[in-house]
């Protein structure tokens, strides 16, 4: 436990605004406000990664991304990775630590949360309504798609009007073309995806030369990671980050003041002045270090006065339908993930016996050892099962809303550490009955529409584990202190000047990629702070 | 370098691998299509893969069936599927490590991704086309009254 009384060194640098963790939401937020003349540093554990290095270009590229570039960091334990304890949870939870955070990773799919996302108390009678209204975030997604370029198309009947998209959609080739008719077949609702991927020329990074699996890093940045969106902004304009430098603890004085960091850089402690502290770290990762950094008087963590630091951890809970279509097809050509969604189930409707509901993002075929992998056996059926599947499905995963509940939750692993000897968070998580429901309700529906496309095979992974993409809810935001850990702005509500802002504000879920959301909250912090001043 | 199998080691696995990738059309199965080399390459330095290959190789050997039939080269290939199975179910982390090595090696294989009309080296820096966004497509669609939940 620290000791109030802390003694920081005169030669310690000072910044009015120390951002912890560059990912998604922290550049967002840098950028921002070191536009309007703020001083920004930014601490991450990680570094920047030269997109050269990316396994695409690489003839070993599917082994890469089962080893160095795993989408888990417990497999790919990477020095900057902090290994994550998830006996306890039948989802596996998946980030990227360094510059750009999960961005690196990422697929981009981009949609946005719809206005009853906002509502889920007051329409179906659990988890609690968000202090702030889709209104109050449209502006600031419609600035996040200005500045992570998002390609996409007005019109879509399940969503409400917005802004025109700054590029076109992505292309949805012959498979999303031939899916998007057996959705119109069926009269059921899809629409292009929205993706943070260029469909042309953007900002100076070139168009998406459709190569498919850019999960693994994209070494042309047609994706958008905030590598190379939001931070050589900021950096412009005078932001600044130290890479490779962990945070171990926020330091605190007696009243209701954050006053800096202790962070680890080359195996040594150094200590960073502050006058704001603004957590990006994650769903997982924020909750961690307000949990790390308890002191004498926060015996139980930094903003955890309601005892909600770490609890409510939504993933999205995903299953996978995928169809197998006879022919000589070659379904990988083209962005994995990028193609199209529907949302025909998304809302409530009374006559389900679940509340919320979910969305289908449709995915093409993966590499050879991928399918290998995937869709084969090994003996004497191995040969027929590969030339069946490989190029040849075409499926969706389905997001299904997840719902707030205290037992799922993000501790303190009491034996797991990591590289610099910090507690390693454990996560403890249950799959709920409503998410089952969804689920199961899903798997019919998308069955359907895959036969209606002309699937010869229909199979379904009921719960996919691999699957903690979404990292949600652990520090929610609230207007009662008492019920919720930071206020509408993210303010910790028993601080005066730390904030919060990633996907741990989250309230509920949704049934949608999260990004385009965090960001926008992570905005709208910004301008907050810097109208106040 | 110190070899990273025994040559008994390495016979039983040339043996698994022709079991678990057996021949196809002009192609020997996987065992004897030399991918051990490419294995040791590729994985030398991912030392947990090669650790949970030989665990899965002793175990086999250890096997009681095995040790009856005095070695895995004596069983009826029958037998030796069953066994192999056993192993599985046991060590599934360790097993699913060999199929990922095996599957990986022998998709990189120049005469197997001819075989299978895998053309390309890397999905970068080439990607590949798609014809171009066509507009027409929402025409149905579009004709769906505008449905999410206004609040
Ligand atoms: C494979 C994959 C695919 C995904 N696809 C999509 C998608 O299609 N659409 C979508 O909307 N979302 C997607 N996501 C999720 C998306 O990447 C995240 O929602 C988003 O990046 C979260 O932003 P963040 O800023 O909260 O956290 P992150 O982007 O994860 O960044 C957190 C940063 O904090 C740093 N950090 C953590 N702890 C410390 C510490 N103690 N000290 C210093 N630094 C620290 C980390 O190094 C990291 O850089 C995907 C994620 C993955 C892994």
């Amino acid at each position: 436990m620290q000791n109030q009384k802390i003694n920081i060194p005169n030669n310690n640098r000072e910044v009015d605004y120390l951002v912890i963790g560059s990912g998604a939401a922290g550049s967002a937020f840098a950028w921002r406000l070191s536009s309007r003349g703020f001083n920004v540093t930014c601490l991450d554990q990680g570094g920047f990664i030269n997109p050269s290095s990316y396994p695409t270009t690489d003839k070993n590229w599917e082994v890469l991304g089962l080893t160095d570039w795993n989408w888990d960091p417990n497999l790919r334990n990477n020095k900057a990775d902090y290994p994550v304890n998830n006996q306890e949870s039948p989802i596996d939870p998946l980030m990227f630590n360094a510059v750009g955070g999960s961005t690196i990773h990422w697929t981009a799919h981009t949609p946005r949360f719809h206005p009853s996302d906002f509502k889920v108390k007051s329409l179906d009678g659990k988890g609690d309504d968000w202090p702030i209204t889709y209104y109050d975030l449209e502006k600031y997604y419609d600035l996040n798609d200005e500045m992570m370029g998002c390609a996409g198309i007005n019109g879509d009947p399940a969503n409400p009007e917005r802004s025109e998209r700054p590029m076109p959609p992505l292309p949805l080739g012959e498979d999303g073309e031939m899916m998007a008719r057996a959705f119109d077949k069926l009269g059921w609702h899809w629409w292009p995806s929205d993706s943070y991927v260029n469909s042309v020329n953007y900002k100076g990074r070139k168009k998406c030369n459709y190569c498919g699996p850019n999960g693994f890093g994209c070494t042309r940045s047609s994706k958008s990671s905030t590598d190379f969106t939001y931070w050589p902004e900021a950096i412009k304009y005078g932001a600044k980050i130290i890479t490779y430098a962990r945070v171990k603890k926020i330091l605190t004085d007696e009243k209701r003041r954050g006053i800096g960091a202790e962070y680890i850089k080359n195996g040594k402690v150094h200590t960073i002045r502050a006058n704001n502290i603004i957590v990006a770290c994650n769903g997982i990762g924020t909750p961690r270090l307000l949990l790390m950094s308890a002191t004498k008087n926060h015996e139980n963590g930094l903003g955890n006065s309601s005892g909600l630091v770490g609890k409510n951890l939504m993933f999205h809970p995903y299953a996978l339908v995928k169809g197998y279509f006879e022919g000589d097809h070659k379904f990988y050509k083209g962005p994995l993930a990028n193609i199209l969604m529907s949302q025909q189930f998304y809302e409530t409707d009374k006559s389900r016996r679940f509340i919320r509901g979910y969305s289908l993002q449709m995915i093409r075929s993966t590499g050879p050892i991928s399918t290998a992998l995937s869709d084969t056996e090994w003996g004497s059926n191995h040969h027929k099962m590969f030339q069946q599947s490989f190029g040849k499905t075409l499926g969706f995963s389905i997001i299904a809303e997840d719902l707030p509940e205290e037992i799922n939750q993000v501790v303190l692993d009491e034996k797991l550490h990591d590289s610099s000897n910090l507690p390693c968070p454990k996560i403890i998580y249950k799959l709920s009955e409503n998410s089952e429901k969804i689920l199961s309700h899903a798997i019919n529906t998308t069955s359907q529409v895959l036969e209606a496309a002309g699937a010869s095979k229909i199979v379904n992974d009921p719960l996919m584990k691999k699957a903690g993409w979404h990292l949600m809810g652990t520090t929610k935001m609230g207007e009662d202190p008492e019920t919720s850990v930071t206020n509408a702005w993210g303010k910790l509500h028993d601080f005066e000047n730390i904030f919060i802002i990633d996907g741990s504000l989250f309230v509920t879920s949704a049934a949608v990629n999260p990004t385009p959301t965090i960001q926008a909250l992570a905005l709208r912090t910004a301008d907050y702070i810097s109208n106040r001043k | 370098m110190k070899e990273l199998f025994t040559l008994t080691e390495e016979r039983l696995l040339k043996d698994l691998m022709n079991i678990m990738i057996p021949p196809i059309d002009d192609l020997l199965g996987a065992g004897d299509l030399g991918l051990l080399d490419e294995i040791k390459d590729l994985f030398l330095k991912r030392p947990h893969y090669i650790k949970s290959i030989k665990k899965v190789i002793e175990a086999l050997s250890l096997h009681p069936e095995t040790r009856l039939s005095g070695g895995f080269f004596g069983m009826e290939d029958e037998k030796k599927i069953n066994v192999i199975k056993e192993i599985e179910n046991e060590l599934s982390e360790d097993f699913k490590k060999l199929t990922q090595a095996l599957f990986s090696v022998y998709y990189l294989d120049e005469r197997i991704k001819s075989r299978i009309g895998w053309d390309i080296k890397s999905p970068q820096p080439k990607g590949f086309d798609l014809p171009p966004w066509n507009p027409k497509i929402l025409d149905n669609v579009k004709k769906l009254k505008p449905f999410w939940k206004a609040v």
